[in-house]
């Protein structure tokens, strides 16, 4: 077939998510084209990302500080906390201008068909966070897909017991879509129009 | 509501083709694997958002090639509308509509609609329950925003369920498991609430058809067969109750077995003539058009419902039928709906149903003059 190092990039690449063999080969002869530079500035900051990026050890967001900026913000209300699935679903929120609490992420939701199941997600390190009484509230927007839906009802449960407010962004989120895509205005007004998780 | 023109790009066997349709009759000739059922499968693709035959919609690209498409221009009620498929091998399926990129597959649905007949159509009495629930499903999509949405939705959940019963340690994962019940249930739920309602409107239409066809010989009759409405229930929160009822109660089988056991993907539709089920007690020519009544029933709802005519497709149907049931289907069919008719030869239609029909003749994926 190819040379090795080519095939050997198509193999890497075609390991990333959402990427087929047919787009691996694509890209792979994309890089091949460009020049010395760019190649290198793509690799270098691959291997930035790995070195300087790391997990926030209170809410797991991405971060290249110790701590997360949304940690950090003395002026951010402690008494809620927002549950996500992932880091870049904390962007989606703070577009919104809507939300001054804490953040949690997750890592992922719950999906036996990706082995993914309750014990994988930092839901620990939640409840840890819930020790001190000072969060009063959680909000679950976790994805409004089945998953999510899945995630949500056991927190719920999990978190039922200890008495704290929990609510649900409202419907109107597109059906079956992720919150990334959720434009502002709908995620905002399915955050003030939250519901209390039954 | 009629189709005015058709691009085929990379689609079965079309490399590139156009196709433009008179409003009212089409008749589309051509020999055998020239490619007439590929022109109606493009068709009923843009009214249902699969095919009619194809399990998979990597099939439908053509051999050697990576993306197909079907592209089209719809007229409603004067308005013009182009909708369009793209369809890759390796990546989700992308519409449009109206030159507009749609990001909900579901946009698709519910701005054509077309009934198909075919030969494959005895396979609904014929063949296992899941022709008959792919009858019940493709037609509710047609007129139904939403159930494209949950059908999907309740795939998803069963196959969730499905991996976590075959993985899940039986000893500590029965509170996973109990996740899955509740949106098992929730989402089943709102399968068998459409689909006992669409096969009470069926039977009905389909019944009236078959009386006209048999003359006044015979009753048909549909029933919705489903284990958590048996007999009869109140309404969705009574189903959803008894759907999570009877998951517990197989629970152990189901773990057991490794498999889901309840639920709308084990539901049937039972047919009966004169109070005897047609599947076991029916003549072949009884099931056939028994096959019939439900593709008029069909037809007859998604007008009532959509308030327009929906395309009929009929794909070698003149081979398939005996003379009574030929000039009923021709009766039939002239009552203002837009008209695809394949055959092989044109001889195989009385003169009179031909003249003045816009004539395509098809060879090897072309359209010759
Ligand atoms: N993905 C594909 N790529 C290329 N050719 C295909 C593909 N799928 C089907 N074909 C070809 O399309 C032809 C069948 O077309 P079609 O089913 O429309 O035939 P038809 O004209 O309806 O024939 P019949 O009269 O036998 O029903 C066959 O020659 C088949 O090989
Ligand atoms: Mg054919
Ligand atoms: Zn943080």
């Amino acid at each position: 077939m190819y040379a090795t190092p080519i095939s050997e990039l198509i193999d890497e690449l075609s390991k990333l998510p959402g990427i087929g063999p047919k787009s691996a080969q694509r890209l792979a002869f994309h890089i091949l084209k460009t020049n010395r530079a760019e190649a290198e500035r793509l690799a270098e900051a691959i291997v930035h990302l790995k070195d300087k990026v790391k997990f926030c050890p209170v809410c797991y967001n991405v971060t290249d500080e110790p701590v997360c900026e949304y940690c950090r913000d003395s002026r951010r209300d402690d008494s809620v906390i927002c549950v996500v699935e992932e880091p870049k679903d904390i962007v989606a929120m703070e577009r919104t201008g809507e939300f001054q609490g804490r953040y949690h992420v997750l890592g992922a939701a719950i999906s036996p068909i990706d082995g993914v199941g309750p014990e994988d997600l930092r839901i620990k390190e939640l409840l840890k966070r819930l020790e001190d009484g000072r969060v009063v509230e959680i909000i679950v927007a976790t994805n409004p897909n089945i998953e999510g839906e899945a995630t949500a009802m056991y927190l719920t449960k999990l978190i039922r017991p200890l008495g704290l407010r929990i609510t649900r962004l409202a419907s109107g989120l597109p059906v079956g879509g992720d919150l990334e895509y959720a434009d502002e205005v709908t995620l905002g007004s399915a955050l003030r129009g939250r519901r209390e998780m039954p | 509501m009629h189709l005015e023109k058709l691009e085929l790009t990379n689609y079965r066997n079309y490399g590139g083709a156009t196709f433009e349709f008179s409003p009212d009759v089409n008749i589309i000739i051509g020999g055998n694997a020239q490619g007439k059922t590929n022109i109606l499968e493009a068709v009923y693709f843009l009214s249902a958002g699969n095919s009619h035959r194809a399990g998979s919609d990597a099939l439908l690209v053509k051999q050697g090639e990576n993306l197909a498409s079907i592209r089209s221009e719809v007229d409603r009620d004067g308005r013009r509308l182009s909708l369009e498929v793209f369809i890759s091998m390796n990546e989700k399926k992308r519409i449009k509509v109206g030159g507009v990129e749609k990001y909900r597959f579901s946009d698709l649905l519910g701005n054509l609609h077309a009934v198909i007949f075919s030969p494959e159509d005895l396979q609904i009495v014929k063949g296992g329950p899941e022709r008959r629930r792919a009858f019940l499903d493709d037609t509710i999509v047609q007129i139904s925003p939403t159930y494209h949405y949950w059908r999907r939705k309740y795939d998803r959940v069963l196959r969730q369920r499905n991996i976590l019963l075959k993985t899940m340690n039986r000893n500590v994962d029965i509170e996973s498991l109990e996740l899955w019940d509740r949106n098992l249930a929730e989402v089943g739920t709102k399968v068998i609430v459409n689909r006992i309602h669409v096969t009470e409107r069926l039977s009905q239409l389909s019944a009236e058809a078959h009386k006209k066809i048999t003359k006044g010989a015979e009753t048909l009759e549909l029933n919705y067969i489903c284990r958590v409405s048996e007999g009869g229930v109140e309404g969705p929160q009574e189903i959803e109750r008894r759907f999570i009822k009877e998951l517990i109660r197989r629970r152990k089988e189901e773990l057991d077995r490794k498999i889901t056991l309840v639920g709308p993907h084990r539901d049937d539709l039972m047919m009966n003539i004169n109070g005897l089920d047609v599947r076991s007690f029916g003549s072949q020519g009884q099931q056939r058009t028994v096959a019939l009544s439900l593709k008029f029933g069909q037809m007859k709802l998604i007008e009532q419902e959509v308030k327009a005519k929906p395309l009929l497709l009929l794909d070698d149907v003149m081979s398939e039928l005996d003379e009574d049931r030929q000039s009923y289907l021709m009766q039939m069919v002239r009552d203002g709906n837009q008209v695809f008719i394949t055959a092989t030869h044109l001889d195989s239609f009385a003169p009179a149903d031909v003249a003045g029909h816009n004539i395509m003749r098809i060879k090897g994926g072309k359209l010759v003059d």
